[in-house]
């Protein structure tokens, strides 16, 4: 597991500005912060403070207005799209609100896409993500379709699909907002233990302070600004 | 989960729309295999017809296409048969033909005695033989007129001509109306009546006259060939013309073993010509009749006209499909481009997704076809096709036309990649985020 000293994110006086009809939004104003290699790291902050325009940035599926973003040490201001896409399918793991689970595959075909996705051969990435689905926790329902699963087990099943290609970061993005709060509980402890196992950073939105308790590393934001907890 | 099986599974997600859309491009596919196959059909039939009425092509003495109508015996061929032995003995025509004969025309009035009736005439003199050889030509195997009841009629008769029945000629039923001629419903040899034919000789001086009796009367596809159109055993007709000399023609028909060696054979007459071993000019079957490849061009243009037709309407259909699944699944695409998907790979997911629809319909379009063509085949549907006078069964050649089933198969799966592929393309132009938000 890589120490916690050496920042995996550094986010440099960063501000996202988004077209609202005539007029623009400043969804972040000027953020600077780093994100410890292998932490489990919250951001927390009321709704429309800027959590999850910080986490898309992070995330490499938006560009900050002005200032930088570093991942890896790496600034993908630049990139070309596709280059942006190869780096998240190697570097990077999603965990949605809503799960965003891909509703005609199965569970442990879910958490294979990513892999097949990086030409894994096809038995090597069922293997793997039987492996996986069996880590998070969902034992029968393996075969089954999201729609035949709980809003519990459709989170662990998007937990195996980040972690599957061993990222170095995973970003959930109020991975708990649809569950409820004992479930939530559990799909956070999994995520720690996840984290533990593969050695993945975890960047988590919410605003739930409970879990926010539980991280490493918090940062709280209020209108784009990144304030004192 | 291999790319094919991701897009088939969805396909089947709204199973309702994928089958009205699969259904719309087999009607549509079908359909244009089916109208494929009947343009396939009326060329084939076309290109018979045009070869039993002047064989694949046709020699004649220079000028005479341009003049011989007005003194077809001053173009006659002196050594017509001379010029048959050379073309069935060179080493080039010889093992392509399957029959060279010669013809007469020839023109003057014909008369009956007995109802002090006469008109002019036109009158084909050929060998019998050849001649229904010629009417029976059929190398693609279309159904035979002479197997419909409802042409009995005309074939109960028998052929135009005999060859042991050497005076015996064929009137069309326009000039026996106006000769006022009746013919005896089974009639015997001796019970027909006889007519004159009379005609210049080119040498000029006093005209000629054989006399003849009618052993058929047939219906011509032109009013005007139906009053003045004979058929004449040649030696009679010869003798008309040139009485007591041998026999001439004006014209020498070549009946090919193959459409296919036309262009071989008339290089090798051009060479012919140019070495001075044949003082004859040709005209191939399609230059001989016109108006049957204006009929099957126009065949071909209706043809193209309803692939553009029916793709713009596939292309739509297909677009309409693919846009709303692409709306359907916004926010599935956010997350799959967020896990690394790149443009051009949602750009292939959708076009696979329309490009399986396109094989669906054209699958079942195919069979579709097939079936219908089938059942149309044994309907036994008839009809009198233009210039001809009997009628004719409607084929569908489907599965006998195999470039028309793999271009309008061809067809259905560009349309589905063309009406899938804006679609793709929007939903891999999505900001990302703005997708999730959905």
């Amino acid at each position: 597991m890589p120490g916690i000293s050496q920042p995996l994110v550094q986010v440099i006086e960063v501000h996202k500005t988004y077209p609202l009809g005539h007029r623009s939004v400043e969804a972040l104003r000027g953020v600077t912060l780093e994100m410890p290699q292998g932490g489990f790291v919250v951001l927390q902050g009321p709704s429309g403070s800027g959590k999850t325009t910080l986490l898309n940035l992070v995330g490499a599926i938006d560009h900050p207005t002005s200032g930088r973003v570093l991942v890896e040490g790496r600034d993908m201001a630049a990139w070309p799209d596709d280059a942006l896409s190869h780096f998240r399918a190697k570097t990077l793991g999603f965990i949605f609100q809503n799960f965003n689970l891909i509703p005609v595959l199965s569970a442990v075909e879910n958490i294979e896409y990513p892999l097949l996705l990086q030409r894994v051969p096809r038995a090597e990435a069922r293997a793997r993500a039987l492996e996986m689905a069996e880590g998070v926790g969902l034992g029968d329902s393996s075969d089954q379709r999201p729609g035949e699963l709980s809003g519990g087990q459709c989170q662990r099943v998007a937990i195996g699909r980040a972690l599957v290609t061993h990222p170095a970061l995973v970003i959930a993005d109020e991975p708990t907002a649809n569950l409820d709060a004992a479930t939530g509980r559990t799909i956070i402890d999994l995520m720690h233990r996840m984290r533990d196992c593969t050695g993945a950073t975890f960047v988590i939105s919410t605003h739930d302070p409970e879990i926010a308790s539980m991280a490493e590393a918090r940062f709280t934001l209020r209108d784009g600004r990144l304030v004192e907890p | 989960m291999m790319f094919w099986e991701l897009a088939l599974r969805n396909v089947l997600r709204n199973k309702r729309r994928s089958l009205a859309t699969v259904l719309a491009i087999a009607l549509s596919c079908g359909g244009l295999m089916l109208f494929g196959g009947y343009v396939v059909w009326a060329h084939l039939a076309s290109e018979t017809h045009a070869t039993t009425m002047t064989g694949h092509l046709q020699l004649f003495k220079e000028g005479y296409r341009l003049k011989g109508a007005g003194n077809p015996a001053a173009f006659a061929i002196e050594n017509f048969e001379g010029i048959q032995r050379q073309l069935r003995g060179d080493e080039v025509i010889g093992p392509l033909l399957e029959m060279v004969t010669g013809q007469l025309l020839v023109q003057g009035m014909i008369s009956s005695a007995d109802r002090q009736t006469s008109t002019a005439f036109v009158g084909i003199g050929a060998v019998p033989e050849d001649l229904e050889r010629l009417t029976q030509w059929n190398p693609h195997g279309l159904a035979d007129v002479r197997d419909l009841a409802a042409n009995a009629a005309l074939f109960a008769a028998g052929p135009e001509l005999a060859s042991g029945d050497p005076d015996g000629i064929s009137l069309g039923v326009g000039l026996a109306r106006i000769l006022d001629i009746r013919m005896q419903p089974h009639g015997a040899a001796e019970d027909r009546p006889t007519v004159e034919l009379i005609s210049q000789p080119p040498s000029g001086g006093m005209a000629n006259m054989v006399s003849a009796s009618v052993r058929k009367l047939s219906t011509r596809p032109l009013e005007e060939l139906d009053n003045r159109l004979v058929f004449v055993p040649l030696p009679l007709a010869s003798s008309l013309l040139f009485p007591g000399e041998e026999p001439r023609a004006t014209s020498i028909l070549i009946l090919l073993k193959d459409l296919r060696s036309l262009p071989l054979v008339e290089a090798r007459l051009a060479e012919l010509v140019r070495d001075g071993k044949l003082a004859l000019e040709w005209r191939n079957c399609w230059d001989l009749n016109p108006n049957n490849v204006r009929s099957v061009r126009m065949m071909d243009m209706f043809f193209l006209f309803a692939f553009c037709i029916i793709s713009v309407v596939l292309v739509f259909t297909i677009y309409n499909t693919m846009m709303m699944s692409v709306m359907e699944r916004v926010r599935e695409i956010g997350a799959v481009r967020a896990m690394g998907l790149t443009r051009g790979d949602i750009i292939r997911m959708f076009t696979a997704e329309g490009l399986l629809l396109g094989f669906a319909g054209g699958v079942l379009g195919l069979l579709l076809a097939i079936g219908i063509s089938g059942i149309i085949n044994r309907a036994e549907i008839l009809y009198i096709p233009p210039m001809v006078t009997m009628y004719a069964k409607l084929q569908i050649l489907v599965t006998e036309a195999p470039a028309i089933m793999a271009a309008s198969f061809a067809g259905c799966l560009l349309v589905a990649l063309l009406g899938a592929f804006l679609p793709a393309r929007r939903a891999s132009r999505m900001q990302i985020v703005d997708a999730l938000r959905m």
